[in-house]
């Protein structure tokens, strides 16, 4: 009887190894929300910021490249996936898959900026950083407008479909709005935020990236806020806000072109490449013929934004022999909103009031830098007018995502040219399946 | 409590006699009996933990005492004789028991044996895995018992290890566990990975091979799926030793894009899984515990199955010495040709330039210039066995070189394994087991791309008339329009894993008490698997594609992965016979696992010219990956067993374990089984029915939630020279558990004739619930998904096998074996909405979870212009935009073994019949892409005869119907055969026998697949939808040369 009692004692003795706790790990990999949303440090907050910015950048590539391609700029002659050319160009009647990644991509990486944007004014709030009422609102109008930026996109993608704009909760989701309805909410949150940056002092507590510079203090980054929100007003055909929107932007007749905000990009460590860059000669993302047949001669926007292709290239029946060469090196940045780009906003508006002159007072502008001639007002009507203004914007906002979105506000869907027989132009994308329900 | 238990059995207490040598650890704890007492015990002793020191120190002496009170007993009279085979020839190590007691020993060298029986007459239990047991009476006037066994067709002897410390014999087994010897393993043919010899061998199981890249890659499926998010495989326990299966990614996708960009994880990168690892021809026995209702024991980690390998043990004897030499040949098992091109054809698809360039340029078959080499394959195997009474050894040695049909890749491997037993004292063993592994494999680059840079994803855009050729100084031309010169991507890259694994376990075992009705075990159990996997991928500068300014400009992966299982476990196992028959073995006992992966991934780009060094770079990302996961669980048994006419056991698993969102909430796993062997019962046993026995069984086991599944984790990003935080995807789920599963089982065995002819029948109900589901969440809530527990599915299957002798003669033997399967799944509840999963799109065929439906269902969109009906009801019965295409679940699978032994000649061949199941097949998308496709001109699949193959394909996918792209996956194939003639040694002058063969791997393969092989995953073997191919490595077929020496 003994004999077995210290047999179970050996026993037990040999499992002293084990206690009856299992260890709880953490997370060796990653912080967590627990770690970073309550009581985070001005660190933490730098962290967080540059993380949206970061975020802008993910999957950007999917937008920009199904945008333009639905407006027939450039196409990916790559093969890569057949979608490209099949489901994207409406092949045969095709429609756009609700679960497939050029719908569903987009619109991922927008409503991440949103949550990421979200996560971050939640973190200012309960941060022990320590923060000044003007450093709060700093932060918070720069997270917002980034948020209203990121929306805007998806909602030019969505169109009458709509989307969500109050998405803070993701267990309790705010409705789909209506399109204009969206628009309106988008002109909101940007409002806010310009009066939440008017408070905000001299300098944001953490830093932006070198996308910025120019608009990097929060009165320079409300000019950012309000080119922005002059988009939403042109879109709602609202030319007075139009105009306030531009005047309070960093809109300049006489200033670069280039002048803008920008998404930066790098090769090193966590850092991503731009995913727009083409390689010469190697990657098939080929301009559409009639953007070089249709130019104006001297037109110098299409030496600079594409590139003759020796053979050129040819896919499912599309061919093309200039492949779009926008950015020079996979580290060149993307413009999020540029002055010409505000120049041209200053033609429309002037136009929505049939201000010819003022109109075209804009459009030389944006011809000039172009190498182009200027045009002599007097010779033209608003259509005459209306016709240069479509053809400033294809040349000079080619594949910044806007030919698609300008010619289906315009409701001149039709007046692209489509380069094959049965494809059609989807007028917008379908809401993703994982909305539905 | 104690006390009042033991009166029950006065005799524990007793110590009476210890008569006999050790017995088998396997033999010995069906036949040793117990009493429940040491769960009572096991409480116990966790309140004296604070004395267990002191009694430990007395320990030796106490057992000391115990010896010497055994040896003191008195003999009543010593039995006698040998144990031969049919043909005469003595079997080494048979079992012979004294009947009703646990007194017993095994044969010698010469197949003698001699046994000191107590009482007068007795009845010897004669046993031998393989062969028919007897039995047989001797007295202390007849002492001597000569027998010769009867070979066991339906195995009805067999013992098979079902737990931590305890074993049935396959008679009184009272589930369908599977049993694979080392001549049925590897007997027939050589295997290029362990799971690969295990193709049709046995019932209930889908074994398939993810690509035909050499160094394995494939995934097993015990009855049907067992979770939707879950790993699939089963667990693997070498002697005693958790063997890790992780399949790690290479890294390539930063070339590949094929998961998107910026991930440098993907499960398309066609990485090797790590059990691959093991040597196939070390292995002694495979059992296959395939469901809950036999896997409880290993509680939550068991929802897979559970595969247990028993390794090759020395036996008593002189020293046994084989050399073996295979040599032999892989090959494609087909290749699929070129579109018939003319001039006017390449005219009118790619115009006048490809035209002129078809006129002039020369020719190439690119496919057969890649697919159609074949490659060489070497393995040397060198094996040592022995022992003495005491000292038992093995040493297997086998160094494997393996060409694959493409240039460049390949796959070595030198394990050694050296396994040891010791028996430190008549009452203690100890076995160690050691195996270390160096391999390396050279996978090629193949699978999805989103870049162009696979070999397959080219190949389907290159055309004949494409110089792909280098030029004189080995720069090879750069294709605009394919992305990569598939000559270039075989001849420069590399993409390589190499493994340094080590493999040991410990087990020592405590013979407490061992006596007439009684005996006490106790089995402690070490277990270490330990191995660093580098992954190498070397893309230069040079490659057509990184040669510009504004690519990456050469790519440099360099991943080292660290993992680490431990495992620790203890168990008592008390048996107790009474006089009537009766018997209880009990058994309880704690074990605890812990594991840890450390995976370090650096990619560096940009690099300086022709340099491969990681540091040697313009830019680098560093990803680390740790998975640390701790297990500790008890498990307690009692088997009650009623003259071997009645077993019946009852069993407690309880778990718990770090990944789940309360890490120290204990899981309970309970099972319960019975197993009623009629032919048993008197009057029954006529001398035709050998056995015939109705069995159930119930279990439950787990899987735990993944790690991450807890965590709402936030990823590094960088900006501008700024280190970022952005959120993921996944919502983190604090509440997360395991998945449970319950499995109902019924069978039949049933044996005739001398055991000539066998008959197994099996039907189960295999349920899962708690399933970890991705919810998927609204995409604008900024996460994709969270997991919950929030579905269940069932699988029902039914097994048939049939074995049977029918020649059995001096210079003739057949026997065959017919297998049958078929297993059918359903998701029974589904508390979130349907949902596609795998894949790429609903018009590229995805599967698809919905209430009511096959778990493995493929779904796809459809062309509304088909549909019979306004509202699509008739293709869209759901009204939810998908059309199911098929099922990646067969109807059913059958085998079909036969063994022939004609005198010295052997002969065996093995056929495995997959039928009615469905795949994704989009190599022929890709291919019709191109304009290239072998099949493009045919006018086979429009039902209007008038669209040639390529463009129905096309257009109909256009028309957005998904159906091109899903095929039937149904083959038959000829797996095994091989024939072997062996000179005996008498004809060698008695130095050694030879053995020749030769034999053939898939040497037959029929299936009407528009591809190359109906048998792969582009996405792996982890995943639910595993039948969706994206220009794979092509599948090989292999003939081998054999050549074995034994000493």
């Amino acid at each position: 009887m003994k004999l077995i009692k210290i047999f179970c004692l050996v026993f037990a003795f040999s499992f002293a190894f084990t206690g009856c706790e299992v260890e709880e790990f953490g997370n060796p990999n990653a912080p967590t929300a627990e770690d970073l949303l309550d009581g985070a440090s001005l660190a933490d907050l730098q962290l967080l910021l540059s993380g949206v910015e970061s975020v802008l950048r993910n999957d950007m590539g999917f937008h920009y490249n199904t945008v333009s391609m639905v407006g027939r700029e450039y196409y990916d002659l790559t093969g890569t996936d057949p979608r490209y050319t099949g489901e994207l160009l409406g092949a045969q009647g095709a429609i756009l898959d609700n679960n497939g990644f050029l719908t569903t991509r987009s619109f991922g990486q927008v409503y991440r900026v949103a949550r990421n944007a979200n996560n971050l004014v939640s973190a200012i709030n309960n941060s022990l950083a320590g923060l000044s009422d003007a450093q709060i609102n700093g932060l918070v109008g720069v997270a917002e407008t980034f948020k209203a930026h990121s929306l805007l996109l998806e909602l030019n993608r969505q169109y009458q479909n709509g989307i969500r704009v109050d998405v803070a909760d993701a267990d309790n989701l705010g409705a789909f709005l209506s399109y204009e309805g969206s628009l309106d909410a988008l002109e909101g949150v940007l409002d806010a935020a310009y009066s939440q940056l008017q408070g905000a002092g001299d300098a944001f507590p953490v830093a932006l990236s070198s996308g910025f510079a120019g608009f990097d203090t929060p009165a320079t980054f409300a000019q950012f806020n309000r080119a922005l929100a002059a988009r939403v007003n042109l879109y709602q055909n609202d030319a007075a806000g139009l105009n306030a929107a531009l005047t309070n932007s960093f809109m300049d007749t006489e200033g670069d072109m280039t002048t803008g905000a920008y998404h930066v990009f790098g090769s090193s460590g966590n850092d991503i490449l731009n995913p727009l860059v083409v390689v010469p000669g190697q990657d098939l993302f080929m301009a559409q013929s009639c953007f070089i047949t249709d130019a104006e001669e001297g037109d110098t926007r299409v030496a600079s934004k594409t590139a003759f292709l020796e053979g050129g290239a040819s896919l499912d029946g599309l061919t093309s022999e200039y492949q779009v060469a926008l950015y020079p090196t996979n580290t060149t940045p993307v413009p999020i909103i540029r002055n010409e780009e505000l120049v041209l906003m200053l033609a429309e508006a002037r136009l929505q009031n049939s201000d010819v002159d003022g109109a075209v007072f804009a459009l030389n502008v944006v011809r000039t830098a172009a190498g182009l001639p200027e045009l002599d007002a007097s010779t033209m009507s608003v259509d005459d007018a209306t016709n240069a203004l479509i053809y400033e914007r294809r040349y000079s906002l080619f594949g910044e995502g806007h030919r698609w979105v300008d010619m289906r506000r315009w409701g001149r869907l039709g007046d692209i040219k489509v380069d094959r027989a049965g494809d059609v132009i989807h007028t917008q994308f379908p809401r993703p399946v994982t909305e539905e329900g | 409590m104690l006390n009042s238990l033991l009166k029950y059995y006065p005799s524990v207490s007793n110590f009476p006699t210890y008569k006999s040598g050790i017995l088998s650890e396997a033999v010995s704890s069906t036949y040793l009996l117990t009493t429940p007492i040491y769960i009572n015990m096991q409480f116990s002793f966790f309140t004296k933990s604070n004395t267990r020191m002191k009694y430990f120190a007395k320990l030796s002496l106490l057992c000391a005492a115990f010896l010497l009170m055994a040896s003191a007993a008195m003999a009543q009279f010593t039995a006698n004789g040998t144990v031969t085979d049919e043909d005469g020839e003595p079997l080494i190590g048979a079992t012979v028991l004294v009947k009703g007691t646990a007194i017993g020993t095994v044969t010698d060298f010469d197949g003698s044996y001699t046994l000191s029986v107590p009482e007068s007459p007795a009845t010897l239990v004669i046993s031998y895995t393989g062969y028919a047991g007897t039995e047989v009476e001797v007295s202390s006037t007849n002492p001597t018992a000569n027998l010769a066994l009867a070979s066991d067709v339906a195995n009805l002897e067999e013992v098979v290890v079902t737990g931590f410390a305890s074993s049935v014999k396959r008679k009184n087994l009272a589930n369908a566990v599977a049993s694979i010897g080392s001549e049925e393993l590897t007997g027939v043919t050589s295997q290029s990975t362990m799971e690969g010899s295990l193709y049709g061998k046995f019932t209930g199981a889908e074994i398939r091979s993810n690509s035909g890249a050499p160094g394995g890659g494939m995934s097993v499926r015990l009855r049907g799926v067992t979770s939707v998010f879950g790993d699939q495989q089963p667990l693997y326990i070498v002697d005693g030793v958790y063997m890790d299966n992780k399949t790690i990614s290479l890294g390539t996708n930063i070339v590949t894009a094929a998961a998107g960009g910026g991930n440098s994880a993907s499960n398309q990168d066609d990485a090797s899984n790590r059990i691959a690892d093991l040597d196939a021809e070390d292995i002694e026995n495979i059992e296959i515990l395939k469901g809950a209702s036999a896997a409880a024991i290993y509680g939550s980690r068991a929802a897979g199955g559970v595969v247990i390998i028993t390794t090759k043990k020395g036996k008593e004897g002189k020293p046994k010495i084989s050399f073996s030499q295979r040599i032999g040949t892989t090959s494609a098992i087909r290749l699929l040709g070129t579109r018939d091109w003319d001039a006017a054809k390449v005219e009118s698809v790619y115009g006048p330039d490809a035209a002129a360039a078809f006129n002039s340029n020369p020719f190439t078959d690119y496919e057969n210039e890649l697919f159609g080499n074949s490659g060489l394959l070497s393995t040397s195997r060198f094996e040592v066995s022995g022992g003495t009474k005491k000292t038992s050894y093995f040493v297997g040695g086998t160094v494997q070189d393996n060409e694959g049909i493409v240039e460049n890749t390949g796959y070595k491997k030198n394990s050694l394994r050296i396994n040891i037993g010791q028996e430190l004292a008549s009452w203690l063993k100890l076995d160690v087991s050691t195996n270390y592994i160096d391999s390396r494999a050279d996978r090629g680059l193949f699978n999805n791309s989103n870049s162009n840079t696979t070999v397959g994803y080219a190949l389907a855009f290159t055309r004949p008339w494409d110089v792909l050729q280098a030029d004189k100084d080995g720069v090879y031309p750069a294709l605009n329009r394919v992305g990569s010169n598939v000559l270039e991507t075989v001849n420069v890259i590399t993409n390589r894993e190499d493994v340094n694994r080590f493999v040991g376990g410990a087990t020592l075992t405590f013979d407490i008490i061992q006596n007439d009705n009684s005996s006490l075990r106790l089995v402690t159990r070490a277990g270490l698997d330990q191995y660093t996997l580098r992954s190498t991928g070397i893309f230069p500068q040079s490659l057509s594609y990184y040669r510009s300014p504004g690519t990456l400009g050469g790519v440099s992966v360099s991943g080292s992965a660290v993992n680490q299982n431990t495992n620790l476990s203890a168990f008592l196992v008390h048996s107790y016979y009474t006089d009537s028959g009766l018997s209880f073995t009990t058994q309880g006992g704690v074990t605890q696992e812990d594991f840890y992966l450390d995976r370090v991934t650096t990619t560096a780009t940009g690099l300086n010219g022709s340099q491969t060094n990681v540091d040697q770079a313009a830019n680098f990302l560093t990803d680390q990956f740790i998975l640390p996961q701790q297990d500790k669980g008890f498990f307690v048994q009692e088997e009650i067993n009623l003259d071997d006419k009645v077993i019946a056991t009852v069993g407690l698993r309880g778990d718990k374990s770090s990944n789940n969102g309360d890490a120290n909430q204990l899981y309970f796993y309970p099972k319960a089984n019975i197993a009623v062997n009629i032919a048993e019962f008197d009057g029954m046993n006529d001398g035709i029915l050998d056995q015939l026995k109705l069995r159930a069984a119930y279990g439950e086991a787990g899987r735990f939630a993944n790690f991450n599944d807890r965590f709402n984790a936030y990823n590094a990003t960088a900006i501008d020279g700024r280190s970022g935080l952005s959120s993921s995807a996944l919502l983190g789920n604090s509440n997360v558990g395991p998945e449970r599963q319950t499995e109902l089982e019924f069978g039949l065995d049933a044996a005739i004739l001398d055991n000539k002819l066998g008959f197994s029948a099996t039907y189960y109900i295999k349920g899962v619930d708690d399933l970890l589901m991705q919810q998927q969440l609204p995409t604008s809530t900024g996460f994709s998904r969270r997991v919950l527990n929030v579905g269940s599915l069932q699988n029902r299957g039914i097994e048939l096998e049939l074995n049977a002798s029918p020649i059995r003669s001096e210079g003739f033997n057949w026997r065959t074996d017919l297998r049958w399967w078929k297993n059918n799944s359903e998701i029974t509840r589904l508390d979130i909405p349907a949902f596609n999963l795998g894949g790429f799109a609903a018009s590229l065929g995805q599967g698809r979870i919905e209430e009511g439906s096959s778990a493995t269902q493929l779904v796809g969109t459809y062309n509304p212009a088909d549909c019979a009906t306004a509202d699509c009801s008739d293709l869209d019965p759901n009204g939810d935009g998908f059309r199911v295409y098929g099922d990646a679940e067969p109807d059913f699978n059958m085998s079909w073994w036969n063994g022939f032994n004609i005198g010295n000649l052997d002969f065996n061949f093995l056929f495995h019949w997959k039928q009615g199941s469905e795949g994704v097949n989009l190599s022929t998308l890709l291919y019709d892409l191109g304009n290239t496709t072998w099949d493009y001109d045919d006018l086979t699949l429009d039902p209007a005869g008038e669209r040639v193959n390529g463009d129905y394909r096309t257009s109909e996918w256009f028309a957005g119907n998904a159906g091109p792209w899903i095929e039937d996956t149904s083959y038959i194939r000829l797996r095994e055969v091989g024939a072997y003639y062996t000179i005996p040694s008498s004809m060698l002058g008695d130095v050694a026998t030879l053995k020749l063969g030769v034999s053939g791997r898939n040497l037959i393969n029929i299936f009407d697949y528009n591809s190359y092989d109906p048998e792969v995953s582009n996405f792996g073997g982890n995943v639910l939808v595993n039948s969706i191919e994206v220009t794979p490595f092509p599948s090989a077929k292999t003939m081998n040369f054999h050549v074995k020496v034994t000493f």
